[in-house]
């Protein structure tokens, strides 16, 4: 009936809507469905013994959160942190984590049409991070695979090594 | 006697009734005649309910509904309903000389019940029935409603578990009555379980009745502890029902009585038709998830219970207290095996139902064979029900086939009396049956004391409601520490408020130690799964162990139960397997022949004790050091290690000294994992030993994993919380106290004791304030007797908080077990002062 309809619509609704945000002079945009907060920066209190990209944890309403800096994840250069920088909390597999990044856009549409896969040639480690390239408009936003974004292996530093 | 009076006050109220209704039909005064016939009903219908005459009761309930009926509306099947009225006013006058007699007969009948001498312990069974029956039928009403405006599957076994409680709580009570019109009633059900679409008006009628019979049968029970007096009234409800239930099955069978009711012929159990092999857990995906959870738990707890009273039977085989226990649990476990639809479990329980039952009543002797068999029939349902996963439609178990079952019970039922040990001493002459008394009743007391039965009402509640009870009561203590320590407040000194804020603490602090309190538990059914344990194991391997208890009434987090379960099975099993010899080894060794496994639980400050002892051959230095330095974990000179740091080594991964890899032990899996998992709890775990004297493990778990109070520290911008617990004093140093070795190894010294320092800003890569050790502070720690100074920058103060995870992305970091949010909004890192110290020695060796 009409509300199954309804429905249907909503779920639709959320599913082609990617955040976007700014980060070293291109766009990069993660599906809204798993973004469950966009803050401020704030204090954050360092970890020892972790990754370099993870900057450490805040408390989000009473609750510890990690952080990671994607500019370092990406093994960009670290940029001092201003007040346009912005935290994106995401949850996936029930873990929530949030990315500080340069700067918070606005949320599109992107619909499957318009996404073309990742390129496949060129470097590997920071495309396997990539879903797929969005093109909006004149632009191109990176979509970014969050699940790989955050748990993926560093290959790239055992290789160097060997 | 007084029901005559009684009886002579109805017959003036029908008389008035009568006139009354005929006013009604002229429509003279009709408002008023309607109301005060309803007022006279009413009356009646209290007489019949108080002295049992159904017929007046019921016939008045239907009356004053017909009457509120024509009262509120001007119908034209109002003649009908004044016809109907009429009705009922003759056959409560009919019933009235009828029952007039039979009150007679009953008041004889009566009294010579009331000459029984009931039990203390029967008059508490009757009492929980009375109130359970209350409860069930008053719902029913209800029920009944609902099933007539929305006939649903749920709502007909909500009813039939009504009347199948009923009848199983009639049934051990012998409330024939009850029980017989239960259980037609039941059947009725079933059949509307069936199909729901063979309702029809005059079935709820008939419901109605039924539960209004059952009332006023409890309420005879309340006032007479029997259900004695309603037998002619009783038999026309059955009659009735069965009508019912033959129309709708179109069959000449009628369903009779449960089997449990006959008595048991040993032969025939043996012949009995049993389905073979497998049982089969039919219809599970028709009766909701949340049923089938709820029976999943209530049925487990209840295997535990007969588990343990089985072992009690066991030392004691004419403890009929524990035989009523166990047979209730059996019953109610049948019971509901049978609701869920799980008919092979029914039937086992029906059968040992009826082994029980001639145990009971004296007809079998118990033996230890019996138990035995008993028990291992209960594991395998125990093992069937674990597995039903209320998703999956048909699990399949391979089971002792239920014929073996039947058959090895039948065995016992009418063989051999197992002699009474006094019997045969008093035979033997070595005692006199006087002395036999005297000792049998110290037995008695003896026991009397030591169950120790803490009546507790229970309730069950969802778990997942618990855990966000305690996760909002930590955050209000969080939140509360925040407001109270807030610095701009604390500025400004406010009497008042401090005043209002201490007592704001006081109460979240109650509320913290209450909720905590719910999720606590006493040892006492993991203690009792041990004993279980250990007896099997004794059996298995032919050694005759003792196993001793105490302190199972001290209670624990009920999480923390489950994950130390693991860990105390593992050191339980090694005790028996390992620690303890076989009895040849033991008597040459000249210990007894039995060995000893004690399980000891106590409260030791903020944490909680669990001593596993054994007086078996100890651990073997000489192979734990060979198997040590062939896995390359001796580090340093062989000489340097103390007993006790052999000892540990039998935490290191892969670690096992066992020759042979038996079924229970061996497979070197065990120990570090042990370890891990009490650590996990933020415990820890000690061990001492002594060749041929023994082992003891100790292990030492806080009482709770959330909250802790902690003394915050701060070095450079970061503050760390330690657990108070960890902490022994804290002082600034005088330059005199100080040392620096060659290494660069800093050791102060505090009185007469030298302690190393640690500098946590060089673990953690901060900026501190000081450099120098006289500037900063040091404190004192102590982890598994180990002491260190920690060089701060400052204290800042002490608080109770709750402990925050440090988020699973982030995984284990060492030297840190968690997080805390601070009054100020910050996080502060919970230092694991036993990792750092162990990481700083490593590194210096």
């Amino acid at each position: 009936m009409s509300n199954d309809e309804f429905y249907e619509e909503e779920e639709d609704t959320l599913l082609n809507k990617y955040l976007t945000f700014h980060l070293a002079e291109e766009d990069y945009a993660v599906a809204i469905e798993f973004v469950i907060d966009i803050i401020g920066i704030q204090r954050i209190t360092n970890i020892p013994d972790t990754e370099k990209f993870v900057k450490g944890v805040i408390n989000l309403r009473g609750k510890v959160i990690p952080v990671i800096d994607v500019r370092l994840r990406f093994r960009m250069k670290e940029k001092e942190y201003g007040n346009r920088t912005c935290i994106i909390i995401v949850n996936i597999k029930e873990t929530a984590v949030g990315l500080i990044v340069d700067q918070v856009s606005e949320v599109l549409d992107i619909m499957p049409d318009k996404i073309d896969p990742p390129p496949t040639t060129g470097k590997k480690t920071k495309s396997k991070f990539i879903q797929g390239m969005g093109k909006v408009g004149d632009s191109v936003k990176i979509i970014l695979n969050i699940e790989k974004l955050l748990f993926e292996e560093e290959i790239e530093s055992l290789k160097e090594i060997s | 006697m007084s029901n005559k009076k009684f009886s002579s006050a109805i017959k003036k109220k029908s008389e008035k009734l009568k006139s009354l209704i005929s006013n009604i039909k002229e429509k003279k005064d009709r408002e008023k005649s309607i109301e005060e016939s309803i007022k006279l009903f009413q009356q009646l219908q209290k007489i019949g309910s108080a002295n049992s005459i159904k017929v007046l009761y019921s016939e008045s309930q239907k009356t004053i509904n017909l009457l509120n009926f024509i009262n509120d509306n001007d119908d034209p099947l109002e003649k009908e309903f004044l016809k109907e009225i009429d009705e009922s006013l003759k056959t409560i006058d009919n019933s009235l000389d009828k029952s007039t007699k039979e009150i007679e007969k009953n008041e004889q009948v009566q009294e010579i019940d009331k000459k029984d001498e009931f039990d203390e312990d029967s008059k508490e069974l009757i009492n929980s029935f009375i109130s359970e029956g209350d409860d069930l039928l008053s719902d029913m009403d209800v029920n009944i409603g609902n099933f007539d405006e929305n006939p649903d599957p749920e709502t007909v076994n909500t009813i039939f578990r009504c009347f199948h409680s009923l009848k199983g709580m009639a049934g051990f009570l012998n409330f024939n009555s009850v029980r017989e019109v239960t259980h037609e009633a039941e059947t009725l059900l079933d059949i509307f379980r069936e199909d729901i679409s063979l309702k029809t008006d005059n079935d709820l009628d008939l419901l109605y009745e039924t539960t209004d019979f059952l009332k006023l049968l409890v309420k005879n029970v309340s006032t007479n502890y029997t259900d004695k007096g309603l037998e002619s009234e009783a038999k026309e409800l059955v009659s009735k029902l069965s009508e019912r239930i033959k129309q709708l099955k179109g069959t000449e069978e009628s369903e009779g009585i449960d089997l449990t009711e006959k008595k048991s012929d040993p032969v025939e159990l043996q012949k009995s038709d049993i389905e073979p092999a497998e049982l089969e857990f039919d219809d599970i995906s028709e009766s909701n998830p949340e049923m089938t959870k709820q029976y999943i738990s209530e049925s487990l707890d209840q295997l535990e219970n007969i588990d343990k009273n089985l072992l009690i039977l066991e030392n004691d085989f004419s403890d009929k207290e524990t035989i009523k226990v166990l047979f209730r649990d059996v019953h109610s476990l049948k019971g509901n095996s049978g609701l869920m639809g799980l008919v092979d479990v029914e039937e086992v329980c029906m059968t040992i139902e009826n082994l029980l039952n001639d145990v009971r009543s004296e007809q079998l002797k118990l033996s230890a064979k019996i138990i035995t068999t008993l028990l291992k029939d209960f594991d395998i349902i125990k093992k069937a029900i674990e597995t039903i996963d209320h998703k999956e439609k048909i699990i399949k178990i391979e089971i002792l086939e239920k014929e073996e079952i039947s058959h090895e019970i039948g065995q016992y039922i009418g063989t051999a009396k197992s002699d009474l040990l006094g019997d045969v001493l008093v035979e033997m002459g070595a005692t006199s049956k006087k002395d036999i008394n005297k000792a049998l009743k110290i037995q008695e007391r003896k026991k009397e004391l030591t169950q120790a039965k803490i009546k507790r009402k229970d309730i069950r509640v969802d778990t997942t409601k618990l855990d966000k009870l305690f996760n909002l009561v930590g955050e209000l203590l969080t939140i509360e520490a925040m407001i109270t320590n807030n610095s701009d407040i604390k500025k400004l000194q406010i009497q008042s408020f401090i005043k209002s804020s201490s007592m704001l603490n006081k109460i979240t602090r109650e509320l913290q130690e209450v909720t905590t309190s719910i999720r606590m538990t006493p040892l006492e059914g993991l203690f009792n799964r041990m004993k279980r344990l250990i007896r099997d194991l004794s059996r298995k391997s032919g050694k005759k162990i003792n196993f001793s208890i105490k302190g199972q009434e001290t209670e624990m987090d009920k999480n923390i139960i489950q994950d130390i379960t693991d860990p105390l099975i593992h050191l339980l099993r090694n005790a028996a397997d390992h620690g303890v010899e076989d009895q040849k080894t033991r008597e040459a060794k000249g210990k007894s022949k039995e060995g000893n496994v004690s399980l000891v639980a106590e409260y030791e400050g903020n944490e909680i004790l669990i001593i596993i002892k054994d007086d078996g051959a100890g651990l073997n230095k000489e192979k734990i050091l060979k198997k040590a330095k062939e896995k390359g974990f001796i580090k340093g000179k062989l000489e340097n290690l103390s007993d006790k740091d052999i000892w540990k080594f039998i935490f290191e991964p892969g670690f096992s000294t066992a020759k042979v890899i038996s079924e229970v032990s061996g497979r070197g899996v065990g120990m570090d994992v042990v370890k891990k998992n009490i650590e996990k709890l933020r415990g820890n775990i000690d061990v001492e030993s002594k060749k041929n004297k023994g082992t003891t493990f100790k292990l030492k778990i806080p009482l709770t994993l959330a909250m802790m109070d902690v003394m915050l520290l701060r070095v450079g911008p970061t503050i760390y919380a330690v657990p108070i617990t960890s902490i022994k004093e804290n002082f600034k140093p005088l330059k005199k106290m100080l040392t620096v070795t060659m290494d660069g190894q800093e050791v102060v010294k505090l009185r007469d004791e030298l302690f190393s320092v640690i500098r946590l800003h060089e673990q953690y890569n901060l900026n501190p304030d000081y450099e120098k050790l006289e500037d900063g502070i040091l404190v004192l720690v102590e982890a598994h007797e180990k002491k260190v100074c920690f060089f701060v920058d400052e204290i800042i103060g002490q608080q109770q908080t709750v402990v925050k995870g440090l988020s699973e992305y982030i995984g284990n970091v060492h030297g840190l077990t968690g997080s805390m949010i601070l009054s100020d909004g910050g996080i502060g890192l919970i230092l694991d002062v036993e990792g750092i110290i162990e990481t700083y020695q490593k590194k210096s060796n």
